[in-house]
Formats: C-alpha cells, sequence, structure tokens
C-alpha cells in the first residue's frame, strides 16, 4: 500500500482514538458534542442560550451550507454517516440527540 | 503581472514571486518523477490554484479528502495574483475586494466563505473604502459601503426615480441566487421597465459590468443583482497587504490540513475511460488518478481537455478583456486632490461595454482605483507610495496579433492615452509618476490560460457546475461566481455539492 495512503488512515485512526470511545455516549455528551461543532462552524453564536426544543434555524443564524457542516462535522469526528433524508432530523438539539443516540452508540471505531 | 514580452529576465532575482513565508515551497512542486504512489487515485484532483481552487482545495482537505491542487504557473492566485518588479509589489488584480461586511455580520457571502474555511474575520485585515464615484459628462454618483448615501445621491439627480429606485432594492434583495431561469432575463430590460431613464440605468450598469460582466451589451439580471448586493448593498474593502495576504492565509491552511499543491504542474488532458473521468495527464506526460475532477480553468478550456470532445465550439468562450496601467506616485493621491478609493468614469451618456472595434483599446469608459485611498484605521500607515491603477476595455485578437517591437510601442503609446483619457476625470496625476507598469489581455492569457485573456469568463455561466462527464466540475470563472469573493463562494459550492456529498 501507498506511503501518504497509510499516513492517512493513520490520521483518522488517531483523530478517532482521541475522541474516546462513543459506543458509552450519553445523551448530554452527544448534546456537548453538537454544540462544540456549532460554535466551530457559527463561532459568533452565543450558545449559552440555545434553547434544546426550538429549531436551529429559529434561533440562530444557520443556512444549508452549515447544515451541511453539521453532518459533515459528525462524519469527521465520529465517524456518524447522516443520509440527506435524515438530513430534517437535525432541525433542532433535542431531534438532534434522539436521533443520534442510537447512531452513536453503533459507532465502534 | 509578469509580461512574457516585457521581460526577458522572467527568471531574475527580483521577479521571483514568491516571499518565501507567502507560499511555503514544497517539495512536490519540484518537477520530480512521481513515485509509484501515484497509482493510488486521489479523492479530488483541483485544476487551477486561483482563488476558487483554493478555496475548494480547503473544504475538502479539511474533511479529509487526499486534494492534489494543480497548477500551471509558478505561482498561485491565477487572476489575481502578485508579482514583483523593479523592487516594488504589485497585485494583478486587486482593485477592491467586494462583498465587505463588518466583523460580526451573520449574512452575506463574506462571513459564509469565513465560516466555511473557518477563518476568523480579522484574518483578511479587510479596510473599508472611503468612498466612490460614478461619472458621467452630466452627473456623478458617490457611493460607500453604506446604501442610505447612493439612494440620496441617486434620489437628488433622477428625483423622479425615488420610487421605482426603492421597487429595485426590493427586486435585488429577494433574488434567489441559484436559479437558471431568472438569472438569463436581460437586466437592460428588467431596468427599462423599472427605472426608464436611461442614464440612471447606465450609470448603474457601468461599475457593475466593469467589476464583473463576461456579457457584452447587456448582462444577465442574475449577474447583475449578484453585483449590484457586493458593490452597493455589502461593498468594497482591501487588506493594506494586499492580495498577498489573502493568498497567503488560503495556502497555509490548504497545506496545514494535508492537501498537495503542485506548481508548475499544468493539466494537458483530462483522461476518460467508460464515461468518466479517471485522472489527469500532465504536461510533460505523467498521470495523477482521482475519482473526481473540480476544474477553474474555464468551462471551454476544461471541456477542450477531456479526451472525450473533439472540438469544442470556441465561441462560447468569453471576449471581454482589459489594459491595466498602474502608476506609481511620488506622493500620496489625497495630496493632489484624489480622494476616492474607486471611480468609474464613462465619456458619454451612452454607456458601451463591448471589446473595441476598430482599435487595441477602447478609452471611453474605465476604472481608476487607488488602494491607498481606503480607511485602514489606526495602527497603519499609508502605503508609501502613491498608486494609481486603471483599467480600460481592450482586445484580445488585436494585441495578440503584434509582433514584439510593435507591441511594446503600443503598450508605451496605450499607457499614454489611457491615462491621458482618466485625467478627464479626476486630477491629473502625471508630473508626479516615478514608475510604470502596464498588462495586456496577452498578459492575461498567458498567465491564467483563460481563453482571449476573458477576465471574467464565458458569457454563459454553468451554474450548476456540471459538465458533461459525471465527475468532472466546474468552479470559479464560469460556473458564475466572478471576483475575488465570488471565485472562492463558488469553490465552497461546488466542493459541497459535488465533492463532499457521496464521500
Ligand atoms: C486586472 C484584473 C483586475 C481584477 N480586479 C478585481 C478586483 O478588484 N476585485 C475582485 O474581486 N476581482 C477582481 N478581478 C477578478 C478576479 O481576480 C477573478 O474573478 C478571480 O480571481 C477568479 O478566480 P478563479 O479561481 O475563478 O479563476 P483563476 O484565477 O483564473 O484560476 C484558474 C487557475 O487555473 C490555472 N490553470 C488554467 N489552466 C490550467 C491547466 N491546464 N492546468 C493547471 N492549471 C491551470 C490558472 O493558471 C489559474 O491559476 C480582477 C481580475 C483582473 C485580471
Amino acid at each position: 500500500m501507498a506511503k501518504n495512503q497509510i499516513c492517512f488512515s493513520f490520521n483518522q485512526l488517531t483523530k478517532i482514538e482521541t475522541k474516546g470511545d462513543f459506543a458509552d455516549m450519553a445523551p448530554e455528551e452527544i448534546r456537548q458534542a453538537i454544540v462544540d461543532i456549532l460554535s466551530d462552524i457559527a463561532p459568533d453564536e452565543d450558545l449559552s442560550h440555545l434553547d434544546d426544543s426550538v429549531n436551529f434555524r429559529d434561533q440562530m443564524e444557520l443556512d444549508s451550507m452549515d447544515f451541511l457542516d453539521i453532518v459533515m462535522e459528525l462524519r469527521k469526528r465520529y465517524r456518524v454517516q447522516v443520509p440527506e433524508e435524515d438530513y430534517p432530523q437535525l432541525a433542532s438539539m433535542d431531534t438532534t440527540v434522539s436521533y443520534l443516540e442510537p447512531k452513536m452508540a453503533n459507532v465502534t471505531a | 503581472m509578469v509580461d512574457e514580452h516585457q521581460n526577458d529576465d522572467f527568471q531574475s532575482p527580483d521577479l521571483v514571486p514568491l516571499e518565501s513565508e507567502a507560499i511555503p515551497s514544497s517539495p512536490e512542486s519540484e518537477a520530480v518523477p512521481l513515485s509509484p504512489e501515484s497509482d493510488v487515485p486521489y479523492d479530488t484532483i483541483i485544476i487551477g490554484a486561483g482563488m476558487s481552487g483554493l478555496a475548494a482545495g480547503i473544504r475538502l482537505a479539511y474533511y479529509d479528502q487526499r486534494v492534489c491542487l494543480l497548477e500551471k504557473h509558478y505561482t498561485i492566485g491565477g487572476l489575481n495574483s502578485f508579482y514583483r518588479l523593479n523592487k516594488r509589489d504589485y497585485d494583478v488584480g486587486l482593485h477592491a475586494v467586494t462583498n465587505f461586511t463588518e466583523k460580526g455580520a451573520k449574512k452575506g457571502p463574506f462571513s459564509r466563505i469565513l465560516k466555511q474555511l473557518r477563518f476568523k474575520w480579522e484574518d483578511f485585515a479587510l479596510a473599508p473604502q472611503k468612498y466612490s464615484r460614478v461619472v458621467f459628462p452630466s452627473t456623478s454618483l458617490v457611493f460607500n459601503n453604506d446604501i442610505s448615501l447612493l439612494t440620496s445621491e441617486v434620489e437628488r439627480a433622477f428625483p423622479e426615480r425615488r420610487d421605482s429606485w426603492q421597487l429595485l432594492l426590493g427586486q435585488i434583495t429577494e433574488y434567489d441566487d441559484l436559479e437558471q431561469a431568472a438569472f438569463e432575463i436581460s437586466a437592460r430590460q428588467r431596468l427599462q421597465e423599472l427605472l426608464v431613464d436611461p442614464l440612471l440605468i447606465n450609470m448603474l450598469l457601468c461599475p457593475l459590468m466593469w467589476y464583473g460582466n463576461p456579457r457584452e451589451h447587456d448582462m444577465a439580471w442574475g449577474q447583475f443583482c449578484i453585483m449590484f448586493r457586493s458593490i452597493f448593498l455589502e461593498g468594497f474593502a482591501r487588506p493594506y497587504k494586499g492580495v498577498r495576504l489573502i493568498l497567503k492565509n488560503l495556502i497555509k491552511r490548504f497545506r496545514s490540513l494535508g492537501g498537495e499543491l503542485k506548481l508548475r504542474h499544468g493539466v494537458s488532458r483530462i483522461l476518460v475511460e467508460g464515461g468518466k473521468a479517471i485522472g489527469v495527464e500532465l504536461d510533460d506526460g505523467r498521470k495523477l488518478f482521482g475519482k473526481r475532477v473540480l476544474s477553474s480553468a474555464g468551462h471551454l478550456e476544461t471541456l477542450r481537455m477531456c479526451e472525450d470532445v473533439s472540438e469544442p465550439d470556441p465561441r462560447t468562450a468569453g471576449q471581454m478583456s482589459f489594459i491595466e496601467s498602474i502608476s506609481v506616485l511620488d506622493r500620496q493621491p489625497t495630496q493632489i486632490g484624489y480622494d476616492e478609493t474607486i471611480v468609474f468614469f464613462n465619456d458619454s451618456d451612452d454607456f458601451c461595454w463591448a471589446p473595441p472595434e476598430r482599435d487595441l483599446c477602447d478609452l471611453r469608459t474605465g476604472v481608476i482605483c487607488s488602494p491607498n485611498n481606503y480607511a485602514y484605521g489606526e495602527g497603519y500607515e499609508n502605503l508609501p507610495e502613491g498608486i494609481i491603477r486603471l483599467t480600460s476595455i481592450a482586445s484580445y485578437d488585436r494585441w495578440n496579433q503584434l509582433d514584439e517591437p510593435h507591441y511594446q510601442l503600443e503598450k508605451m503609446r496605450w499607457y499614454d492615452r489611457s491615462i491621458e483619457s482618466c485625467v478627464r476625470f479626476i486630477p491629473d496625476f502625471r508630473p508626479f509618476v516615478v514608475d510604470t507598469d502596464m498588462f495586456t489581455p496577452t498578459t492575461i492569457r498567458r498567465f491564467t490560460w483563460h481563453d482571449n485573456g476573458a477576465v471574467y469568463g464565458a458569457p454563459d455561466k454553468k451554474l450548476d457546475g456540471t459538465t458533461h462527464l459525471p465527475n468532472v466540475f466546474l468552479c470559479g470563472t464560469d460556473q458564475g461566481f466572478v471576483g475575488i469573493i465570488g471565485a472562492m463562494m463558488s469553490g465552497i459550492s461546488m466542493a459541497n455539492i459535488h465533492c463532499l456529498r457521496d464521500e
């Protein structure tokens, strides 16, 4: 196998290791993971007053590009795949956490 | 821009364009034989390290793709690169970064780019314009980054168009970016219905066409709306250090994410097998393989590279190209009474946007810009020397037909003529000029490989970025968004839509 291919997968491995064991991820941790992602995507937003039951879109400035980023960051950080038809599930914090709970539990690095 | 005709000392140290810190040299950019690793396909091969290719590259590398950015030139930046000549730094294109919004703004392309590429507002260190002007013989309109100034100017000069101006603003705000049908409507026709007054229409079209219209005479309504927002509703700005700062940020980020940049790696062919691209062949015959290709080389230029296309229609290429006459002054432009950031001038009430019919250039209209006249703010002295840049319409064909001695002669002649034309509208700065440079459509062509040196690319845009091949996509100029911010936006959206989703 080519050298940079190995480097590449090695990078991924280290990334996964640093993120710990997802099988045990509690809803509160998933929530924190989403908050972390949101604060990277929208650094100027104040996330401390986020209402979990209200759609993200109604309380912060998020466009479709940002939504794609949430999905991509989940894949990058936790290797969780969110198919396009499930994007509506990521509307608010509550729906996102309950949607991700079984998925995060299934993640085995 | 380093001009092939002007500089025989092309490789002299003075002309080596890279500040070493700006673009850290990388071993891959040297022409070493490729190791067998090159058989492992890249996730995405990007053609062209201009603004769009760099922005796309960052997006893809950030999401762990193996990305290779191939650039034919010896430096990055494409239509907005930089160079050094006679111990002075020049920007190729930068007059103004458009779409300026203040720190903290959450809407608009600039804040989207920052978010998507994970930059901080401060990284681009944009200083806003002071004010600019559109000058026609009978009247002039002043504007800055606050639309209310332009509104009051329109109300002053065209009082009876007060209400229709508000209607226009409404339509522009509502316009939806990516819809091809609405995009194609004639802007002249739309404006005719709305504003009626031909002078006002021409005075609005002049700056917007200058900063982003690939079409002759008319402008697509979509392009008009996009340019109106980016210039009048958002605005002009510039980093003190010019385009170098922007490019340095982009390339540093790309490299830090593991992206590979290969300079002096021109793509000669896109290799096609079974109706799909499988990789590219370089000018020196080597091959690189990839799952998909994203090209910023232009639509026609890209088609021509595809093995399976025999003769793409050359008439689809754009024709609008320019000369740029740059004057270095021994004092600040404000000291001679030139205070504007940018002046768009036109010497009659009719505004003609087309390649010159009889001559090398058409000097009836032009854009004058002084990078000194930005509000750089505290902590910055002004630029050490005064600079006045002037862009005029030029014919690629005519410049291209000249032999070497005539080319040199015509360059001198048209520098003088173009400046003579522009000092009808601003104070005469000629006594204070200490150095000059000028480049022509052939220079632009030579360093960007865009057909006809067409600065804004093809008149017909491919908004969805697709080609006849399922895994070859377009970004940049010919996808539809032009300018520095437009090109970056294009790179980002095409990367998002075509290169990230199916991973
Ligand atoms: C004189 C001038 C002034 C301008 N002023 C401004 C301004 O003030 N503000 C503003 O916003 N915009 C300005 N622009 C426009 C702006 O620079 C462009 O719209 C923008 O940079 C386009 O970026 P791009 O990535 O689409 O294309 P490009 O910059 O053209 O990038 C394409 C790249 O592909 C490379 N390439 C082509 N063919 C191949 C190949 N076969 N293999 C490998 N590489 C290849 C080229 O070398 C080039 O680097 C100006 C342009 C010019 C020329």
